[in-house]
């Protein structure tokens, strides 16, 4: 501790011979504001993405900082941008450390996150992350200054699975088509595992599991492997893949019609992304989950007051990013934590928010005390074409309760796949 | 052989076709300005987004549909932009590296890479866009249990008409005779009396157009990014080098070869789609330093 | 030029000062960012013994840079018992025996067929790294532990305050020293012969090819000895290591420093990495930025920042020819 009050005082001296490079200065007063680190990627891949996280995390906090602000104090949120890349984002954190900054929400890729998961002990920093989906985050790589307050890739994929059995017990097989890249790869091991014990449990039957169909990372043509994919015999596919690649893939399969050969398509998870790009073009009842799907909280206070804010700050965009929600959870998420322990200091809150319930736009989530993991709603959504202004339309959705998919906990050892292995099946790698 | 196996061979080799033609579409304008004067365009890739981003935006003036016509004088018109672009970008930058050494034109090309890419981030934003497939194109030609997308087929027959429009040109007219003396030597050609400044700026005007066009052509069978040039630039540079230093014929037929064996190597070998491509390159440029086809020139 | 300026003296003393003294008068970003750039830079010094010393323009080298970062990582993660600064030797040797054969493979190429040669190489070690399951696909090779050096005299745990920083400070002080020697030595001055003009070298009987094949060689010796430095630094290593943009950043610093200083890659490094750490909070105009400069850098200073006094000197040599006559 007295290191860093040393550092503090020091950085203090630096920061005025070097003001440009802070833009926020620490007055010592008695009612100054709470700063709270925050990382997105506001520039680089995924730019899209950091910059609807940012507007999130700005409501959360313009909306405490109406309601009074935490301890008596305002909380200003000290924004910067990881640009996905690993050496810029523990660069930043330890910026922020450094200037008396401990508390950090946010970050997106998972590269990053591990990077700057793995300095938080010697740091005394906190974590809050927003979206970061890897699995291993609360598991092999768990790490106490980490907290999760949304859902994530074990969640998610495996909660497909559920879903498919729930909306088409009568499916006897599955497909695949994935890209090559770590998270694809992981989440389609988890569906398969959630097939083995999702269809028999609730559909009463076992599936028929294709082998996969591998697609190369950010190709401009699939075509090779849309050919090969069109040798699959199933009733339904798992399309494993996100962001542009799962556009581009979804207009080159159009001429092949490779998914009107199936009962049921569903991909790992792309938000709005591809019928507000493709609008008329977009498939038809096409499944993808989504981090927040606003019509199934209607009459939650909270989600009703996010969406209305995010409709005006986003220039009125009717159908906001479920990445923006997010973000305003993790900043409330913390924001719960600090009123409870009354206090900033990183061991104090790490114990205050084990256990701890927080009221989200998703409604409440707990964070178990063992791997700090919170029990959030999974959402997914079915869409189409539609002879509307927007070109498009959801037709259905589904609220998978957290309660009822939140695997159980093992801190510091990785997930079983317990039914591959059940099976004899090795995952994919 | 069974069935299967004429289709597995017949889908191989049109997919072949597909990603070689899009390569050659693609090289063919960096070929101009490379067998011309010299200098590798490292920014032809962000060219080829803003030629893809100009129809979109075009396409939505229109109402966000357009049919086959519609979207043909989309891109023609985009050409025409990029072509405006090419005449600025001639003045300010490519006058200035022609005579310097071959380094700093590198650089220079790389810079205007970045700048380009940045600006489209800034007029066009980072959402995804995407440009709907005119209707008179949707679904495929099947035949023999081959699955041929008729966009695809559009695509292949471009690439063909391209490659036979630059030969015609280059062999058959006054101009393109021109051009290919300047290519061989500039200093005689001037001796000669040919105008050879102008000769420049006409190809970096046509080169540019050209990676418009491109764009503009592959647009509707991709999420528009502001890097979705860059794979593209990877294959064609390899092709170009293969095919000799800007020689049409040589590119041609590099990017044939190259990309019908990385096809083959991606469908039947399980290789990721690259691999085989860029061992290819490496060995042959070991082999023959100078690439497949001798001498200088177009 | 081995005679060193009283002027050029005072600016090393008061450079290597404020590099010493800065975890105590800056915060810990702009330490971390600070020992970042000293990576970056000698990372850079090493691309300029190829471009600069040997007129070879490489754009692939980052694949160097990738291949010490990966082996850097595996080897502290997996033998944990092997000494820090073996392993960063491990890793430079495996890039001395990578650059042997590759520049075996490239030693006839030239222009623009060498630069696309080393991007297709580069590319080959990009696609390799991501493909790996083992290495971590497009994650990359995560959770590397900063080692404990034994230093005889006592133990230096890197993962532990400003360690990591001076022993970053320390090896690249090294390392640039060693490159100093070597440019300024008889090797130095028959790659620079190779860079003026490479066939009145091969006429005066310089062996062409063979300094090729060595130049480049111990260009990614160094590039996969700051890779494996780095790696543990940042706890993980990226196949964007190997990706042509990373690539292109050594071409950056030594643009806009200079080529033919051997102090130019620095210059350059150093003012590319106070503009990034500037414009941090700044985003998407990065690359607007970086371009522009890189362009006006070009097109009106092709020397570079330090070329700048060269011309001065030139100018006003000239202008006294003129005076006389």
């Amino acid at each position: 501790m007295k290191q860093i009050s040393r550092r503090q005082t020091l950085a203090g001296i630096g920061a005025a011979a070097a003001s440009a490079a802070l833009p926020w200065r620490v007055l010592a007063q008695a009612k100054d504001p709470i700063r709270i680190g925050y990382l997105a990627p506001l520039s680089g891949a995924s730019e899209v993405i950091g910059r609807d996280q940012l507007i999130g995390a700005q409501i959360a906090v313009d909306q405490i900082n109406k309601e009074g602000g935490l301890m008596g104090r305002q909380v200003e949120l000290v924004v910067r941008d990881d640009g996905s890349k690993p050496d810029r984002g523990v660069a930043v954190v330890r910026e922020l450390v450094g200037s008396g900054i401990n508390l950090i929400v946010g970050i997106y890729a998972s590269p990053v996150t591990l990077a700057v998961a793995d300095t938080l002990k010697d740091l005394n920093a906190l974590l809050m992350t927003q979206c970061s989906a890897l699995t291993s985050l609360t598991y092999e790589k768990f790490t106490r200054n980490l907290f999760r307050p949304t859902e994530f890739s074990l969640m998610r994929q495996r909660g497909i699975a559920r879903l498919a059995a729930m909306e088409n017990p009568q499916l006897k097989s599955f497909g695949c088509v994935t890209t090559d890249i770590a998270t694809q790869i992981d989440a389609w091991n988890l569906v398969h595992d959630g097939l083995l014990e999702y269809f028999p449990a609730m559909a009463g039957h076992a599936v028929d599991v294709a082998e996969p169909v591998r697609m190369p990372a950010g190709a401009a043509d699939y075509r090779t492997q849309i050919s090969r994919a069109m040798g699959i015999r199933a009733d339904a596919l798992y399309v494993g893949m996100h962001g542009g690649d799962v556009i581009t893939f979804l207009k080159q399969q159009k001429a092949y019609r490779l998914l009107d050969r199936f009962q049921m398509a569903f991909d790992a998870g792309s938000e709005y992304f591809v019928p507000k790009t493709m609008k008329k073009e977009t498939p038809k009842d096409y499944w993808t989950a989504i981090h927040w799907y606003a019509p199934a909280y209607a009459g939650n206070k909270i989600s009703d007051d996010l969406y209305k804010e995010a409709v005006t700050r986003t220039g009125g965009d009717k159908y906001p990013q479920g990445y923006l929600a997010e973000a305003h959870t993790a900043v409330r998420a913390l924001a719960t934590g600090i009123q409870k322990a009354q206090s900033t200091d990183t061991e104090t809150l790490i114990s205050a928010m084990e256990g701890m319930s927080f009221e989200t736009c998703k409604g409440t989530r707990t964070f178990r005390k063992e791997d700090h993991q919170a029990d959030a709603d999974v959402n997914y959504i079915r869409f189409g074409p539609a002879d509307n202004e927007d070109g498009w339309e959801v037709t259905k959705y589904q609220v998978v309760k957290g309660v009822d998919t939140i695997p159980p906990a093992s801190p510091g050892k990785a997930f079983e796949l317990t039914f591959l292995a059940g099976a004899g099946i090795k995952p994919l790698k | 052989m069974s069935n299967f196996f004429w289709a597995d061979l017949g889908t191989t080799l049109f997919n072949s076709a597909v990603l070689s033609m899009s390569v050659f579409i693609f090289a063919s304008g960096l070929a101009l300005i490379l067998g011309i004067l010299k200098i590798l365009n490292f920014a032809h890739g962000a060219l080829f987004a803003v030629g893809a981003y100009l129809v979109y935006s075009i396409v939505e003036w229109m109402g966000g549909a357009a049919d086959l016509m519609q979207l043909v004088a989309a891109v023609a018109v985009s050409g025409l932009v990029l072509a405006g672009i090419g005449l600025a970008a001639d003045t300010v930058i490519f006058r200035r590296i022609r005579d310097i050494d071959y380094h700093y034109s590198l650089i220079a090309t790389y810079a205007l890479l970045l700048f380009t890419e940045g600006l489209i981030k800034v007029i066009w934003g980072v959402d995804f866009k995407s440009v709907a497939s005119p209707p008179e194109v949707e679904g495929s030609l099947i035949a023999g249990g081959v699955v041929m997308p008729w966009l695809s087929v559009f695509a292949v027959a471009t690439g063909v008409l391209t490659f036979i429009g630059l030969e015609y040109m280059l062999n058959r007219t006054n101009l393109g005779k021109l051009m290919q003396s300047v290519a061989v030597d500039p200093w005689m050609s001037n001796a000669l009396g040919i105008n050879v400044p102008r000769i420049y700026t006409l190809i970096v005007v046509v080169s540019f157009a050209l990676a418009g066009v491109a764009g503009g052509l592959l647009a509707p069978t991709t999420a528009l990014t502001p890097g979705m040039g860059i794979g593209l630039s990877l294959y064609a540079f390899g092709a170009l080098v293969v095919g000799g230093m800007g020689n049409i014929r040589g590119t041609f037929l590099a990017s044939i070869a190259l990309c019908t064996l990385d096809t083959f190597a991606s469908s039947y070998l399980d290789l990721t789609p690259g691999i085989a491509f860029f061992l290819a390159i490496a060995l042959i440029l070991t082999m023959r330093p100078t690439g497949l086809t001798r001498g200088v020139g177009l | 030029m081995m005679r060193i300026s009283l002027s050029s003296l005072a600016i090393g003393l008061a450079v290597l000062a404020l590099m010493l003294a800065l975890p105590a008068i800056a915060n810990q970003g702009v330490v971390f960012f600070a020992a970042v750039t000293y990576i970056y830079i000698v990372f850079a010094f090493s691309w300029n013994l190829m471009f600069g010393y040997t007129g070879m323009a490489s754009f692939g080298h980052g694949a160097f840079f990738a291949i010490g970062a990966y082996c850097g990582g595996v080897l502290v993660m997996k033998l944990p018992e092997l000494h820090f600064l073996l392993v960063l030797l491990l890793a430079g040797f495996l890039g001395l025996a990578v650059g042997l054969v590759v520049g075996f493979v490239v030693r006839k190429s030239s222009g623009v067929y060498f630069a696309i040669l080393t991007i297709a190489l580069a590319q080959l070690v990009f696609l390799f790294v991501s493909s790996s399951s083992y290495l971590g696909r497009d994650d990359g090779y995560s959770g590397i532990m900063p080692p404990v050096v034994n230093l005889g005299v006592g133990k230096l745990d890197l993962s532990n305050g400003n360690n990591y920083y001076y022993f970053i400070l320390g090896i690249t002080i090294l390392t640039t020293a060693a490159l100093w020697r070597l440019v300024h030595g008889p090797i130095g001055r028959r790659l620079r012969s190779i860079q003026q003009d490479s066939q009145r070298a091969e006429f005066l009987g310089v062996n062409v090819a063979g300094y090729r094949i060595l130049s480049f060689s111990l260009a990614g010796m160094v590039a996969a000895i700051m890779g494996a430095l780095y790696a543990p630094y940042l706890r993980i290593a990226t196949p964007e290591f190997a990706y042509f943009v990373f690539s292109a950043q050594p071409v950056l610093y030594t643009m806009l420093g200079g080529m033919h200083s051997f102090w130019g890659p620095a210059v350059g490094g150093i003012i590319f990495g106070m503009l990034t750490y500037l414009t941090r909070t700044l985003s998407g105009f990065s690359e607007i930025i970086t371009g522009f400069t890189l362009l006006v850098v070009v097109l009106a200073l092709p020397t570079g920042i330090l070329g700048i006094r060269s011309l001065l000197k030139h100018a006003r040599r000239s202008g006294e020819r003129g005076k006389t006559q």
